[in-house]
C-alpha cells in the first residue's frame, strides 16, 4: 500500500501539470540561467569565471559570509529557546493565552524594520548616557561589537518571530501534544524528559521550517544592518557590486547558491527520517494492515 | 443493545489475585470554574478486577480516571492504592498504565520502541527491553507488527500497541479510558475480548472507563454507574442489571419501560390490572411508575386488547416490539422471534407481567 500511494506520487504528472510546470520552472529559471550566461560569457573574450574569482577574492567575502551564518545560527538558537517553550506552555497549561502569544509573535509584521531600526538606534544612543555610572556601563558597547553584533541577533529574533511562530503552531496542530506529553508520563516520563523524548521529535518538521524561515531572513537582511553600520553578507554584497554589473549580477548567484544550499543541506536532515521510515515499512509490509 | 446477552466473567471476583493491588477513591471533588466534574466520588477497586466505570458522557469518568493516573488533582478528596495515599505523587512514579481514548502512540517511534519506550526511561537495559517488548507484542497478538509506525497500524492494531506499552512496566493498575470508542463496530467486539483476556492473564487491577453499557456489562467484574459526578451504584453486571438501586441505573443500564401504575397498600402496586409486590422501597405515592425489563413483558394478540403494536424490530432470536397503551405510554417487549409472526404492527394485543416483584420509581 505504501508502494502504491508512492507510485502514484511520483508518477508523471497530467498534461495540464506539465504546462503548469514549464511555465513556472521557466518563470524562475529563464532569468536565472541568464544572469548565469551573463557573469560568465564576456562578450569578445568567450567564456570567463573572471566574475567569480574576482568576487570570492574580494576583500571582506569570508569574514562577511561567516558573520551572516553566524547570526542566522544564534538567532535561529535564540528564537527558538524563545517560542518553543512559550508555544507548549500555552497548548498544556494555558489554552487561554494562546491568543495573546499569536498577536504578540504578529506583531513584528506590521511594524516595517526601518522603523524597528529607529527604534533600535534610539536606545543604542540613549543608552551610554544613562548606565554609564552603573557596572553595565559597556553593556552597549558589547551589544554592538563589530565582529559579532548581538543587537542584530536581537532584532532579528524579533524579526522572525512571526514565521518561526507560525511553522511552530503549524507543527503543533498536527500533534495532539497533550496526550503525547500524558501518555510519557504514564510510561513513567517526568515532565523534561516528555518533551525532550516525545514532543520536540515530533516537532521536527516544523523546528526545521521555523529554522529554515530565519536563516533565509538573516541571509538576506539588509536594512537594519547596513543602518546600524554593520557589514553582513547582505550588506557586503551591495557594497562590492556597487559599479560593476557583472560583478553584482555574480554577486546574486552566489548568494542564491549558498542559500539553496543551506536549505538543502536542513531539508536532508529533515528527510533523512521519513526516508527510513518508508525502508523499514518495506521489509516488513508482508501483509496489508487489518 | 443485546441487554439479553449477558456474559458472565471467567474469573472468579472475589478470588484476590497474588499481588494485586487495590483502589479506592474517597470523597473526590473536583470542580473546572462552574462546572462540578467530580462531586464527591468514592469508589473501590479490588485486587485483580476488571472495575467497569460506567455513565452518560460528561458524568466525570474521565476525570476520576485522570486523578488516577495523576494528570489531575482533586480539591479534595483522596485516592489510596493498597492502602497508601498517593494524591501528592506525579503521574509519572504512579505505577499506572494507560490507555486513551484518541490513539496516543508515539508517532516518531515504531510499535516495538512505542512498548519499550517506558522501560527506557527505567533505563532497562536494552537486550532485555527489546525481548519484554516483543513478548508484549505477542500478548496482545501482533507480534509480527513491531517495526510498523503508527501511522502503518489500522485503529484496533494501535489501540494494542497501546495497551502492550501501558502494560511494559508492569503497573500495579491499568487505566483504559473509553480505548475502544473510536473504533468500528467490529474491531469493538473482538478488541473487546483481547482486552479482557490479557487483563485476566496479567492479573492486574483495571479501571476500564465507558459510557457504553454493553461493554460494560460484558467485560467487567463489577461495573460502577456514575452520574453527575457521583457513584450510583457498584455491583456485578447481574446485580446492576436485576436489583438496579435507583431509577437511573435501571434505565442506564438495558432497556426499561415506565408503565403508570398506583400505590394501592404499603408495598403493593397497581399496574395492568394486577397487584404486584414493590421490589425495594416504595415510592411516594400515590402514582408511581413500574419499571420493567422487554424480556419481562408478556405480549398476547388479543382482538379486544386495549394495547396496540407501533413497530416490531428483529434482534435475531428475539422480536423487539413496541407497544402503546392506551394513556399513550410506550412499552418495549421482547418475544421469540418464532413466536412474533401474529404480532405485527398494528395488531391490538394484552400486556401481562409475571407474579414478581416490580421495580417502581416517582412518575417522570
Ligand atoms: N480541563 C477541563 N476544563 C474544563 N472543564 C472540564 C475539563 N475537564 C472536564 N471538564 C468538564 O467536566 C465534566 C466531566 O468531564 P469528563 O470527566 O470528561 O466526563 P466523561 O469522561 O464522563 O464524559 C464535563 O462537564 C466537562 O466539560
Ligand atoms: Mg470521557
Amino acid at each position: 500500500m505504501v508502494r502504491l500511494t508512492a507510485r502514484t506520487a511520483a508518477g508523471p504528472p497530467g498534461r495540464r501539470g506539465t504546462a503548469v510546470l514549464a511555465l513556472a520552472g521557466g518563470y524562475f529559471l529563464l532569468p536565472l540561467a541568464a544572469s548565469v550566461v551573463f557573469t560568465v560569457d564576456v562578450p569578445g573574450e568567450g567564456l570567463t569565471t573572471d566574475a567569480y574569482r574576482q568576487l570570492v577574492g574580494a576583500d571582506g567575502f569570508l569574514p562577511s559570509l561567516l558573520l551572516s551564518l553566524g547570526l542566522a545560527a544564534a538567532t535561529v538558537a535564540l528564537v527558538l529557546l524563545l517560542t518553543v517553550p512559550a508555544a507548549l506552555a500555552v497548548r498544556l497549561g494555558a489554552p487561554k493565552l494562546r491568543p495573546v502569544l499569536e498577536v504578540v509573535c504578529s506583531l513584528p509584521l506590521v511594524v516595517p524594520p526601518i522603523a524597528l531600526v529607529a527604534g533600535v538606534g534610539t536606545v543604542l544612543r540613549w543608552g551610554p548616557d544613562h548606565l554609564a555610572d552603573t557596572p553595565f556601563f559597556r553593556t552597549f558597547a558589547a551589544l554592538q561589537n563589530p565582529s559579532f553584533p548581538v543587537v542584530l541577533v536581537i532584532v532579528y529574533t524579533v524579526m522572525s518571530l512571526p514565521f518561526v511562530y507560525r511553522a511552530l503552531d503549524a507543527g503543533l496542530r498536527a500533534v495532539d501534544v497533550r496526550t503525547l506529553v500524558e501518555a510519557a508520563r504514564s510510561c513513567g516520563a517526568g515532565w523534561p524528559r516528555a518533551v525532550a523524548g516525545v514532543v520536540l521529535p515530533n516537532l521536527r518538521g516544523a523546528l526545521l521550517n521555523a529554522a529554515f524561515l530565519t536563516l533565509a531572513l538573516v541571509l538576506g537582511e539588509f536594512t537594519v544592518a547596513r543602518i546600524l553600520g554593520f557589514q553582513p553578507f547582505a550588506v557586503w554584497i551591495v557594497n562590492v557590486s556597487g559599479t560593476q554589473a557583472r560583478l553584482s549580477v555574480a554577486v546574486s548567484v552566489i548568494s542564491l547558491l549558498i542559500t539553496w544550499v543551506l536549505l538543502l543541506v536542513l531539508a536532508f536532515l529533515g528527510g533523512r527520517r521519513s526516508s527510513s521510515r518508508t525502508t523499514d515499512s518495506r521489509t516488513t509490509d508482508q501483509e496489508s494492515s487489518a | 443493545m443485546s441487554s439479553t446477552t449477558l456474559a458472565t466473567p471467567a474469573a472468579p471476583a472475589d478470588a484476590p489475585v497474588e499481588g494485586a493491588a487495590s483502589v479506592e477513591l474517597r470523597g473526590l471533588r473536583r470542580a473546572f470554574g462552574p462546572t462540578v466534574a467530580l462531586d464527591g466520588l468514592d469508589l473501590t477497586a479490588r485486587p485483580g478486577e476488571l472495575l467497569a466505570l460506567l455513565g452518560p458522557s460528561g458524568c466525570g469518568k474521565t476525570t476520576a480516571l485522570r486523578m488516577l493516573a495523576g494528570f489531575e488533582h482533586p480539591d479534595s478528596g483522596q485516592i489510596l492504592v493498597d492502602g497508601r495515599d498517593i494524591t501528592p505523587v506525579p503521574a509519572h512514579r504512579r505505577d499506572a498504565g494507560m490507555v486513551f481514548q484518541s490513539y496516543s502512540l508515539f508517532p516518531h517511534l515504531n510499535a516495538l520502541d512505542n512498548v519499550a519506550f517506558g522501560m527506557r526511561m527505567r533505563k532497562v537495559p536494552a537486550a532485555q527491553r527489546r525481548s519484554r517488548a516483543a513478548e508484549l507484542l505477542e500478548l496482545v497478538g501482533l507480534p509480527d507488527k513491531g517495526a510498523r509506525f503508527p501511522h502503518q497500524l489500522s485503529g484496533g492494531q494501535q489501540q494494542r500497541i497501546a495497551l502492550a506499552r501501558a502494560l511494559a512496566l508492569r503497573p500495579r493498575v491499568l487505566l483504559l479510558d473509553e480505548p475502544l470508542s473510536a473504533l468500528d463496530a467490529k474491531v469493538r467486539l473482538t478488541l473487546r475480548e483481547e482486552i479482557r483476556r490479557v487483563q485476566q492473564e496479567s492479573g492486574i487491577t483495571t479501571v476500564f472507563v465507558t459510557h457504553d453499557q454493553e461493554e460494560a456489562l460484558s467485560m467487567a467484574d463489577r461495573v460502577a454507574v456514575m452520574r453527575a459526578g457521583r457513584m450510583e451504584q457498584c455491583a456485578t453486571p447481574a446485580d446492576l442489571y436485576g436489583r438496579p438501586a435507583t431509577a437511573f441505573v435501571a434505565e442506564f443500564v438495558g432497556t426499561m419501560s415506565r408503565i403508570p401504575a398506583r400505590i394501592t397498600a404499603a408495598g403493593t402496586v397497581e399496574v395492568l390490572g394486577r397487584r404486584l409486590p414493590v421490589d425495594g422501597e416504595a415510592p411516594a405515592g400515590p402514582d408511581v411508575d413500574v419499571l420493567v425489563r422487554p424480556e419481562a413483558v408478556r405480549v398476547s394478540a388479543d382482538a379486544g386488547g386495549e394495547a396496540c403494536i407501533t413497530a416490531t424490530a428483529f434482534l435475531g432470536a428475539v422480536t423487539r416490539l413496541t407497544v402503546r397503551l392506551p394513556d399513550g405510554t410506550t412499552v418495549k417487549a421482547d418475544v421469540p422471534t418464532h413466536d412474533a409472526a401474529a404480532l405485527a404492527p398494528g395488531a391490538a394485543v394484552a400486556l401481562t407481567l409475571p407474579d414478581r416483584p416490580v421495580l417502581a420509581a416517582a412518575r417522570a
